[in-house]
């Protein structure tokens, strides 16, 4: 293995067996019964799933690589036979050095042991020796901020104190090899931020970080290359750029955007501006949610939030309505290609009457034509022109794509 | 550079098994310390509990047994004394394979998650019954002392007898903890097992009060050697060891234990797709 390598994964597949099971087959009963059942057809119905066919790639020292693809992809299965939890069926991974994995976060957290008993089981269930443990106890402690509830058992603690105490003794595992798996999507903001800055540290101190996410927005600021995973095989690989458009692409030819709710807000759906529908919008072009509402309670606002996938507030849009079916229409779109999220409220001063359950995707797509639009490491992407001024004329100039922005330790 | 280089292939956990085993000994210690801690959580009594029920099974034995059917009781101990001893090694082998059969759909959020060899939960769940084993020995003495005796020299053998009873208890473990991931109806056929064990070894009674005609099929419940060996440790007796309780109570607790853990083996690597 070349001395630079940490990971290199050859030609691995996983198969599962999908068995459809009769009546009672799941108890052993049903086992004993089997050779009879026999009699009458077969008693399971066995069919093949390859989460993971002919997948190789290769990840060196100090790189961040991010896996993206959407749900059922192979991203699960990969990263469970990267820790050991499963074995391929075929094909061989090599690893240098230590692993962590951050999807353990919580894993074997016991909730009537004490925040502190809990630190000590859970190092030792990632595999950290006891004096490791108490040498980075206290920097464990202080990056989860829950000092004063170190001695209450943990099933007193609220879910977000819970997981910060999760996810600083994973951090703080100081392997060579790091595998991170959506664990950024719990937790409240701030401690998502310093999570991410965490993770930006290791990055930073050259340790290898293998990142699985659904948020565009953290792989734009975190990875430096990209491996896309579609129907478990190994589809696009290259700068997260590349990667995350073509991601996009793919699903764009989903299914349109539509929810169907119910009571007052019976059905939200995006559109085009000529009433087509619509499963994503490019940056910067228009778009229209059209809300139909199955009553209009006096007094009530109809509002649409408008959030990035990891719950920061970007817009809210709010009106009166008058009538069954409003429309809301946005001219040109202000946000960077990524993953949102769209809310639908109903509120009766300022109190919460109806939200659509779970909201509404919107996909934004990098935009279609050469529009001076900037965006690069954020959300929000600006019509926006960069020129000099040079001999008493102005030159217009092109912006320059961002790399992701590495805040120090 | 970094040492050590992993390769994960097809078969690969069985040809690292044992390494990794000695790896894992700090996460048997912290596993097996967790259960001790969270046994008696939120209770009253706390590690009383571990002393009532082997008490209230001997006064129940001794008067349903001693003085009711009247059975005989071995050399000058009371009656108490002798269900009591022979409690000690039941309670130890029943309660390991009692708490250790659901120690893996039990930590199904751990085997789903974490890679570390399986056998560290059933054998780590053998702590729990270890530690009520040793509160309920210092008992025994207590009791004894009161009832005026002191156990013989022979309890010089005593170390054996307990590696007897563990050694079946994690045999069995291991092979219904893995049965346990396939079908839970294990979790209800196991209570029930161990309840009808109770009855059938020589808890209540010594084994002498089974008529000879039956004694070696009865000597083949591998508890009973260890029992009558519990019992010939402690109390003053001139009845001799049966040669052959005991040595088929080892020979079955090999053979229980070697193939527990095949089993085990054989099944361990699909554990975390079927729990």
């Amino acid at each position: 293995m070349n001395a630079d390598l940490m990971l290199s994964v050859e030609a691995v597949s996983k198969r599962y067996h999908l068995e459809r099971r009769r009546f009672m087959s799941e108890s052993f009963v049903g086992s004993v019964l089997a050779p009879l059942r026999r009699l009458r057809g077969p008693a399971l119905v066995r069919e093949e799933m390859w989460a993971l066919r002919d997948v190789s790639f290769e990840v060196r020292r100090g790189e961040v690589l991010a896996l993206v693809g959407r749900n059922g992809a192979g991203k699960s299965t990969l990263l469970k036979l990267l820790s050991r939890i499963t074995e391929p069926t075929s094909g061989r991974i090599r690893l240098r050095g230590r692993l962590t994995s951050l999807l353990e976060v919580g894993a074997g957290f016991h909730p009537e042991l004490t925040g502190r008993e809990n630190v000590f089981l859970n190092g030792a269930i990632l595999g950290m020796k006891t004096a490791e443990i108490q040498q980075r106890f206290d920097e464990i402690v202080a990056f989860s901020g829950v000092e004063r509830f170190l001695d209450m058992p943990v099933k007193r603690y609220s879910s977000g104190m819970y997981v910060r105490l999760a996810f600083s003794i994973a951090a703080h595992l100081e392997h060579e090899l790091m595998i991170v798996d959506e664990v950024l999507s719990v937790g409240d903001a701030a401690f998502r931020e310093q999570c991410l800055a965490r993770i930006e540290k290791a990055a930073h101190d050259g340790r290898t970080i293998l990142f699985v996410s659904h948020d565009l927005g953290q792989v734009r600021r975190l990875a430096r290359r990209a491996i896309l995973l579609e129907s478990g095989q190994l589809a696009a690989e290259g700068t997260p750029e590349a990667v995350l458009a073509d991601y996009l692409e793919r699903m764009a030819r989903a299914a349109p955007q539509r929810r169907v709710g119910s009571g007052r807000l019976e059905e939200v759906a995006l559109e085009s501006s000529d009433g087509r529908a619509l499963s994503a919008v490019a940056s910067g072009s228009a778009c229209v949610w059209r809300v139909s509402l199955g009553a209009i309670p006096p007094e009530a606002t109809l509002e649409l939030e408008l959030e990035t996938s990891w719950g920061t507030r970007l817009a809210t849009v709010a009106v009166k309505p008058t009538g069954p079916t409003m429309r809301l229409a946005i001219a040109a779109l202000p946000l960077a290609p990524g993953n949102y999220r769209v809310g639908v409220v109903l509120r009766v001063d300022g109190r919460e009457l109806e939200r659509l359950p779970g909201g509404l995707d919107l996909l934004v797509l990098p935009p279609a034509s050469e529009a001076p639009t900037v965006f690069g490491d954020g959300p929000i992407a600006l019509a926006a022109q960069w020129s000099v001024i040079q001999n008493g004329r102005n030159e217009t100039l092109d912006s320059v794509q961002v790399a992701p922005r590495l805040t120090g330790p | 550079m970094i040492e050590d280089e992993l390769v994960i292939e097809p078969g690969s956990h069985v040809r690292r098994y044992w390494s990794d085993m000695w790896k894992a000994r700090g996460l048997l210690y912290y596993l097996a310390w967790r259960d001790i801690r969270v046994r008696y959580k939120q209770t009253v009594l706390g590690v009383t509990w571990g002393l009532i029920r082997p008490l209230l099974s001997m006064v129940v034995f001794t008067f349903v047994f001693g003085r009711l059917a009247g059975l005989p009781r071995v050399g000058e101990n009371g009656y108490h004394i002798m269900v009591f001893a022979g409690l000690l090694p039941w309670q130890l082998f029943s309660t390991g394979v009692l708490h250790g059969s659901a120690s893996l759909t039990g930590n199904a959020g751990l085997v789903t998650k974490v890679y570390f060899p399986r056998i560290v939960l059933p054998a780590s769940a053998q702590a729990v019954s270890i530690v009520d084993f040793l509160v309920s020995f210092v008992v025994l003495l207590v009791m004894m002392l009161a009832d005026g005796t002191l156990p013989t020299w022979r309890i010089i053998f005593l170390p054996a007898f307990v590696l007897m009873a563990l050694l079946p208890a994690l045999g069995l473990t291991l092979w219904l903890s893995a049965l346990n991931v396939w079908y839970r109806d294990f979790a209800y056929l196991v209570p029930f097992a161990i309840q009808l064990g109770f009855f059938v070894s020589p808890v209540g009674f010594t084994a002498q009060a089974i008529p000879d005609a039956y004694h070696l099929l009865y000597s083949l419940n591998p508890m009973v050697g260890v029992i009558e060996g519990f019992r010939w440790c402690l109390l003053s007796s001139d009845a001799a060891l049966d040669p052959l309780a005991i040595g088929l109570s080892v020979g079955l607790s090999f053979i229980v234990f070697a193939f527990g853990l095949r089993y085990f083996r054989s099944a361990e690597a699909t554990f975390a797709d079927r729990i």
